[in-house]
């Protein structure tokens, strides 16, 4: 799915008719209506007509409870309720549990447009499963000019100008056993308030472009466990070309942030030097962010025991041997 | 629904002049389009100007410029439109050479 087009019934019904084993009934002339939300709603409290904050403009579910309900009317009030409904422009309508279509759904689908869509899977796995990709296709994406790589199970991005060794440094992780999500581009996507998630474009999947070498195949080079489809962003690690001028971190006690998609994620700034081993720097870095998750930050540990130590000889205590 | 976009970081360029931004939309017009070898071309070029930051536009997908990836990723075929953007110092003259290059077929058919 290219998140960037309008979303259309039809391309719904292209991408997900057979996981979510849906078939269109009626209204084919309503394909090219428009999803524009994410969400889906239970038209039930419509039908019994209330249609305050009805929410037409979502994807329609029709469970076990609004088809009971619809039957439960006589046929001259079933036909009136769902005229009502009918009249507001809704994108379309997934009747779940393969229930059968009423006649009345059928007629006033074709005259409004409004396809009628029908799968065999019941309520509560048709509303997660496919919000859950509605969800993915709405999502905030960006692309990033870095590689992203999955380091000791953590997704690290790795940033940098044009010519300072991203895709070297990512080629020598691999070699040392971890895993390649992206080289050059990496397309983000934002699947929460707090989650980033990262991956390839299945054009570049797997692939990598190194000066001198040219275009590599890492899953065929190295095998199928040095690449992974997709990863979530624990950290960045920018490198910079070392800078005399610059004041490097030296103890790591407060954090750094990069905001992307409103989404702050921990960064580390590496000075590259020749003779600097990034790939271990890399691997540090994840390992470092892995225990501050985990509530580890060994620089803060360092300040307790120096206060310690300094609190304990001002009360004229012995303070640290010297051996 | 969202637009993708891209992101230049902000290492990318010192620039010691004030930004200057050039854009100009081309058409691919040779036969086989932006494929491997014209991207490279193209890459070379736009990585001959250290201190200006380009980017190419297919639609929605914004790309660098100076990344064969990324070129790939946009898979621009023969009429395909596209927008090359310079931003920094020489911007102009960058944008220039590159424009020239897509409209002469990237010097590859006679």
């Amino acid at each position: 799915m290219n998140p960037t087009q309008d979303l259309t019934v039809e391309a719904v019904l292209q991408d997900r008719a057979n996981v979510l084993d849906l078939k269109l009934v009626s209204g084919s002339s309503g394909l090219a209506n428009r999803i524009n939300t994410p969400e889906l709603t239970r038209p039930g409290l419509a039908f019994a007509g209330f249609y305050e904050v009805f929410s037409h403009d979502r994807v329609q579910i029709l469970g076990n409870t609004e088809m009971s309900y619809l039957r439960s009317l006589s046929h001259e009030e079933r036909q009136r309720r769902l005229a009502e409904t009918f009249r507001f422009k809704m994108p379309c309508i997934i009747i779940t549990n393969g229930h059968s279509v009423p006649d009345e759904i059928t007629k006033l689908s074709e005259e409004a447009s409004i396809p009628v869509l029908v799968t065999s899977l019941p309520t509560t796995r048709l509303v997660s499963q496919l919000n859950g990709w509605l969800e993915r296709v709405f999502a905030p994406v960006i692309n990033i000019h870095g590689d992203l790589l999955d380091v000791y199970g953590m997704g690290t991005l790795i940033l940098g100008g044009s010519g300072v060794g991203k895709s070297e440094c990512a080629l020598e992780l691999i070699e040392r056993g971890h895993r390649l999500v992206a080289d050059d581009v990496c397309i983000l996507r934002r699947m929460s308030k707090e989650d980033l998630v990262g991956r390839s474009s299945d054009m570049l999947k797997y692939h990598m472009e190194i000066r001198g070498l040219g275009i590599l195949n890492i899953e065929m080079l190295f095998g199928v466990a040095s690449v992974v489809d997709e990863k979530r962003l624990d950290l960045i690690v920018q490198l910079e070309k070392w800078d005399d001028t610059v004041e490097y971190e030296r103890l790591g006690i407060d954090d750094r942030y990069h905001t992307i998609l409103d989404v702050e994620v921990p960064k580390y700034i590496i000075p590259v030097q020749p003779g600097r081993n990034n790939s271990i720097m890399v691997e540090m870095a994840a390992l470092s962010q892995r225990l501050k998750n985990r509530g580890i930050n060994p620089a803060l540990m360092m300040e307790a025991q120096l206060t310690n130590a300094m609190n304990s000889l001002m009360q004229g205590g012995k303070g640290p041997g010297l051996l | 629904m969202q637009i993708g976009m891209a992101f230049a970081p902000r290492e990318s360029c010192q620039h010691k002049t004030p930004m200057t931004v050039a854009k100009k939309e081309v058409t691919i017009i040779n036969g086989s389009g932006l494929h491997l070898r014209p991207a490279a071309v193209f890459v070379q070029t736009a990585n001959k100007h250290k201190s200006c930051d380009v980017f190419v536009t297919r639609d929605s997908t914004r790309v660098n410029g100076k990344s064969i990836m990324g070129l790939v990723m946009l898979a621009a075929a023969k009429d395909t439109v596209i927008m090359i953007e310079c931003a920094g110092e020489g911007a102009e003259e960058a944008l220039a050479e590159l424009a020239a290059l897509v409209e002469n077929r990237f010097g590859m058919e006679t």
